[in-house]
């Protein structure tokens, strides 16, 4: 599912699209979407969200996960984390898997 | 400690759309009130005289071919136009033209590809523009192994300078101006850059130069055969060892990247440019970029981290050599970064 209207809860995992190609330039990504042929470019903390799709870790692991590396506050990472993934999913430049309750 | 969520938000910007079908694409059919484009089956050549004159065997980077025509004078232009793409005598190649300058009326110049009538004209530029076409199109469309970026591209000791741009941004001018100062000579349409070793094929196809750009380049105005004196073409073709004789770039380097633009009274002006922002411009500016995206955007990525990446306005063609020259001594000295 790419860019439906949904919550994003902390036990769904986000995969990237298939049709996103994805390069790191000087730290920060460049996507480009083979669908609408558009270009994105992150910024270094859209980036590491980016990365950290690996396809297999939830929303909530991933907050966990940077709240390790970084020690900052968990409200702060989850807000940045959920905002960047609207942002993805709106681009359809991610492919959300809805928990058994969304569907 | 990283701070990867302080001090800014997570934010995607969208770059400019790459779409290719609107974008970088083959180069324009040549348009012309009075050319008939169609296939047909050889009517235009039942009645056609020998083909007295074949001149080739050429290689626009994949595509091979060779021209066929029964007027003389048109076999001694076509003989110069193509002259950097002359390949030693091999394998047949792939395509054979026929320019027959005796059609049929009311066409009296008619074009085939490999047997195939595709244009007439009772105009001999328009067939002329449309084998030039014809060419520079096939040639992006059989090199699908490279990406291929419109550009043209000029080399000093083996490194690469690439000015990628849209039509009429002055990338031929650019070409012209700095082969005349002692550049190799690689291209001035398709840049084709090798996927595993980032090396640049040459491409050393006719300088294609606009009526725009005549008053700067005065002195490569080149010899007509007396039809074209009667039709005056709208560009010169000029080869750019008519220029130097040992211009002619092997494989290179790209190490400098810029983004030209010619602006009428500006003030001439090299600055640099984002290497992001010098990917987006180059995704635009790749012939079917879509149709690879995967390799073109990790080509891209590499050949921008490798290089000085600049944007440059052109108001005078002297000075903006002399900005070129000077980013590619800088790279010859110290490497790009």
């Amino acid at each position: 599912m790419a860019g439906a209207a949904f919550e994003l809860t902390s036990d769904i995992i986000v995969e990237r699209s298939a049709q996103v190609a994805y390069e790191i330039l000087d730290g920060e990504g460049v996507l480009f979407h083979e669908g609408s042929s558009q270009v994105y470019v992150l910024n270094l903390t859209a980036t590491m969200i980016w990365e950290a799709l690996d396809g297999r870790s939830t929303i909530g692991e991933i907050v966990a996960e940077f709240q390790r590396l970084t020690g900052a506050p968990r409200a702060t990472i989850e807000s940045d984390v959920l905002a960047a993934l609207r942002e993805f999913s709106g681009s359809a430049l991610v492919d959300i898997e809805p928990t058994p309750s969304d569907t | 400690m990283v701070q990867i969520f302080q001090p800014g938000s997570p934010e995607t910007r969208r770059g400019n759309s790459v779409k290719v079908p609107s974008r970088a694409r083959p180069p324009e059919r040549p348009r012309g009130k009075r050319i008939e484009q169609r296939r047909t089956s050889g009517e235009v050549f039942r009645a056609s005289p020998r083909l007295t004159h074949v001149t080739g065997p050429f290689a626009a980077l994949a595509h091979t071919f060779e021209v066929h025509t029964n007027d003389p004078d048109l076999g001694k232009h076509l003989d110069s136009m193509f002259r950097d793409l002359r390949v030693a005598d091999g394998e047949r190649p792939a395509t054979a033209y026929t320019l027959v300058s005796n059609a049929p009326a009311p066409w009296v110049y008619a074009i085939s590809v490999n047997g195939e009538v595709r244009a007439k004209s009772e105009d001999p530029r328009y067939v002329l523009e449309f084998l030039l076409w014809h060419v520079n199109r096939e040639a992006v469309e059989r090199t699908p192994e490279k990406v291929i970026l419109h550009a043209s591209g000029v080399a000093r000791d083996g490194i690469a300078c690439v000015l990628a741009a849209e039509s009429e941004c002055g990338k031929t001018t650019l070409a012209a101006g700095l082969v005349r100062r002692g550049f190799d000579y690689i291209t001035d349409e398709a840049v084709a850059i090798c996927p595993s070793t980032l090396l640049v094929s040459p491409f050393p196809k006719a300088l294609s130069i606009d009526r725009g750009s005549w008053s700067v380049l005065p002195d490569l105005e080149p010899d007509l055969i007396p039809i074209l004196r009667r039709f005056p073409p709208e560009q010169w073709q000029v080869p750019a060892t008519a220029i130097r004789h040992d211009t002619l770039a092997g494989l290179t380097t790209p190490r400098v990247v810029m983004t030209p633009c010619y602006k009428e009274g500006a003030e001439t002006e090299l600055s640099p440019l984002g290497r992001k922002d010098m990917l987006i411009r180059l995704a635009e500016l790749t012939f079917d970029f879509g149709a690879e995206a995967r390799r073109n955007l990790s080509v891209l990525r590499a050949l921008v981290a490798g290089s000085l990446c600049y944007q440059l306005t052109v108001g005078d063609l002297d000075e903006a050599c002399s900005l070129i020259e000077r980013a590619m001594q800088r790279v010859s000295s110290c490497g790009a970064q």
